[in-house]
């Protein structure tokens, strides 16, 4: 599932480390994240999403052929 | 590991602090069961018919020596780590981290099928060559299914 957390995150001027610390999960989880390897659980998705201050949809872009 | 992975409810630091005491006292026990093992061991003369009993002195001398360092070396980890917030908070990230859970759960599945491929092999290897190998791994292989095939089912019920 594509997401748009690296660039949301840049946005931000945030490292990947803050973010972690702020989700309260490993910099090798938001890494992985990122590059679209890992799918957030929906704990974590509703973590971001309220961390970002988006909706979950803001963020992960769900594609029907999933 | 796989204990870690199954615990993944969301714990509060206090929770959290209060299971690393926990597991310290475990490691503490740990510690005395290694020195009980270990002056068992000394003590114990087996008898002549043991046909390895040296080696099996050894065996049971090495575990409890394991037991007193790894305990020992956790203790001392576990109290380290209790006496730093900041490091406790990220052990607990580490530990309760999503990714690192999937990883371990993972793990534990894809190693219990290659063991039990490996030991099936191991198993028609051995019964050309020493029946009691053979009925030995035949018996760990039966308990090995019944026990993955009773945790499925309670795992069924309970998620």
């Amino acid at each position: 599932m594509k997401n748009r957390i690296q660039e949301l995150r840049k946005q931000r001027r945030l490292s990947q480390s803050e973010l972690a610390d702020a989700v309260e999960v490993t910099r090798q989880t938001i890494i992985s994240l990122e590059n679209g390897k890992y799918n957030a659980s929906l704990t974590l998705a509703h973590k971001i999403a309220r961390y970002f201050g988006l909706m979950i949809e803001d963020i992960f872009l769900f594609e029907e052929d999933e | 590991m796989l204990a870690k992975a199954l615990s993944q409810a969301l714990l509060s630091d206090a929770e959290y602090t209060k299971t690393i005491k926990n597991r310290r006292n475990l490691s503490i026990l740990g510690v005395m069961l290694g020195i009980i093992v270990i002056v068992i061991a000394s003590l114990w003369k087996p008898s002549g018919e043991l046909e390895f009993a040296s080696f099996l002195k050894g065996v049971y001398m090495g575990t409890g020596t394991g037991l007193v360092i790894i305990g020992a070396f956790d203790v001392y980890k576990k109290m380290k780590l209790l006496k730093n917030p900041e490091q406790l908070k990220r052990s607990k990230i580490q530990e309760k981290d999503e990714r690192q859970a999937l990883i371990g759960m993972k793990t534990s599945a894809s190693t219990l099928m290659i063991m039990m491929g490996l030991e099936y092999f191991a198993l028609l290897l051995s019964g050309m060559f020493n029946s009691t190998v053979f009925f030995t791994l035949l018996a760990v292989l039966v308990v090995l299914l019944v026990v993955m095939i009773g945790c499925k089912t309670y795992y069924s019920r309970r998620i």
